[in-house]
């Protein structure tokens, strides 16, 4: 671990380096966009302000839950290279088995005295080896998508570009939450979750409650959450 | 880039809109990649901590054995609901599956519009940037000050949130009943087949362990084809009406 806190000063100038690109993008994306709007008036300030509302809060819980993988992460890596890989392209479960993966071929244990410089920025090419290749991905792959997508909306009549959404999001989330209905407690918080959900749905109808919609997402997940939790703490060995 | 503006919405975004994103998208990727092996070449070139190349092909290996089938797959499935410039936003800022896919769900529903629509592609960007933030700044304060929240949180709170992305799953399915100005009934019936499709999905995957790394490539692979051949019979339909 010495070696991890000895490199942790220059990991933070390139940690800091990588999280400012990703806000730069991230804020390129967001002027496109906003000046896109304003052309077109698609949607008023209060929606806006209402999207980044939802998109704030629905990022609060996944990230509470990444917390505990993280810290684990902190007592293998170091504080820079955590910040660094869990904010930049990782999630802190990948980002750990990655680190697990290069300790083992190099034959030490993260975070322990056998850990070199060396090993360590083998550790870190292997982290970051495990994530680049998505960027390739998408410099290649998403222009020639959308391209085709256009094509087929110049198309007369309706268009399959109005399938695609919905058959992607079903199939994913189908194979996904099957596996859920096996373990108890999973089981447990998906129906809540999706019962709350239309208690929630049906309120915003009645009531046109703005607030109440755009925390819907948050409210249900809370929810489910405690239902999870109450399962596994009274009915599960 | 010229903008004209006697253009439809529609016009604007094909002509300006996706290839100003594409623009963005593509140079902050390959500026990203360069960054991202930078402390890598820093310490191997120049501080000279050389492990054995031996090492490194091993390491290589094992990592693309493990991510292989996920890097040629995995952006192309979550790119029908987060739009190109969530995907590429996505992909560098990270925790896709877990939060940028959900906050898509949530956005898309809160203005009611798919991401194939300008209104939606506006609301999905606003949302997944806004979550880039919020998720920096939390992950900050875990970096600083995390060891001390779970230590203050009982350990049921800190279980609990464990339940997060599955409870988030329940209300996103739902969400998305109860989109399009569409009945729950209606879009329930008319999904049938993509999930149908999902479940065999997942069966196929537990049975052939090979295919564990494609389960959702599969899913999503064999749901976009089903809909073409939906969209299909749907378009003969209304061509004979």
């Amino acid at each position: 671990m010495s070696v991890v806190k000895a490199m942790n000063p220059t990991l933070w100038l390139f940690a800091g380096i990588l999280i400012v690109w990703v806000l730069v993008q991230s804020g390129l994306f967001y002027r496109h966009t906003m000046a896109f709007n304003k052309r077109n008036n698609l949607l008023t300030k209060e929606e806006i302000n209402d999207c980044m509302k939802v998109g704030a809060a629905a990022a609060v819980g996944p990230a509470m839950n990444a917390i505990a993988v993280a810290l684990t992460l902190i007592a293998m890596v170091g504080y820079a290279t955590t910040f660094m890989r869990c904010g930049v392209i990782g999630a802190p479960g990948w980002e750990l088995y990655m680190a697990n993966i290069a300790a083992t071929t190099a034959g030490v244990a993260l975070g322990s005295e056998g850990m070199t410089e060396a090993i360590f920025t083998f550790a870190i090419f292997c982290m970051v080896t495990a994530s680049a290749p998505y960027f390739i991905n998408c410099i290649i792959m998403l222009k020639p998508l959308d391209l085709a997508v256009e094509k087929a909306r110049k198309g007369s009549g309706i268009s399959y570009t109005n399938y695609m959404g919905n058959a992607a999001m079903f199939g994913m989330l189908s194979a996904t939450i099957i596996d859920y209905f096996f373990q108890k407690d999973n089981c447990a918080a998906l129906i809540v979750s999706t019962i709350a959900a239309i208690v929630v749905n049906a309120i915003v109808k009645k009531t046109g409650s703005k607030a109440l919609s755009t925390f819907s997402m948050v409210i249900c997940m809370i929810f489910g959450m405690i239902a999870g939790q109450v399962v596994f703490q009274n009915f599960m060995p | 880039m010229a903008e004209n503006k006697n253009l439809t919405a529609e016009q604007d975004y094909a002509q300006n809109f996706m290839p100003g994103v594409h623009k963005i998208g593509r140079f902050t990727m390959i500026v990203a990649f360069v960054l991202s092996y930078l402390p890598i070449a820093y310490f191997y070139f120049i501080k000279g901590y050389k492990a054995p190349g031996t090492m490194y092909i091993s390491g290589l290996t094992a990592i693309a054995a493990i991510g292989f089938g996920m890097w040629i797959s995995e952006p192309e499935t979550y790119w029908p609901i987060l739009g190109s410039a969530g995907t590429y936003i996505a992909y560098l800022s990270g925790n896709v599956g877990g939060m940028r896919f959900p906050v898509s769900m949530a956005v898309q529903k809160n203005v009611d519009a798919d991401i194939n629509t300008p209104r939606g592609q506006v609301a999905t960007i606003t949302g997944i940037v806004a979550s880039v933030f919020a998720n920096l700044v939390l992950l900050l304060i875990t970096v600083l000050v995390g060891a001390w929240i779970i230590s203050v949180l009982p350990a049921n709170v800190v279980h609990a949130f464990s339940y997060c992305l599955v409870a988030m799953m329940g209300s996103m399915l739902l969400m998305r009943f109860t989109m399009g100005g569409k009945s729950v009934k209606e879009n329930l019936m008319g999904n049938i087949p993509y999930m149908a499709w999902g479940i065999f999905a997942y069966f196929l995957s537990k049975m052939v362990p090979a295919l564990a790394n494609w389960k959702t490539l599969i899913a999503v692979g064999g749901a976009l084809i089903i809909a073409y051949f939906i969209f299909l019979n749907d378009k003969k339909k209304l061509e004979a009406k």
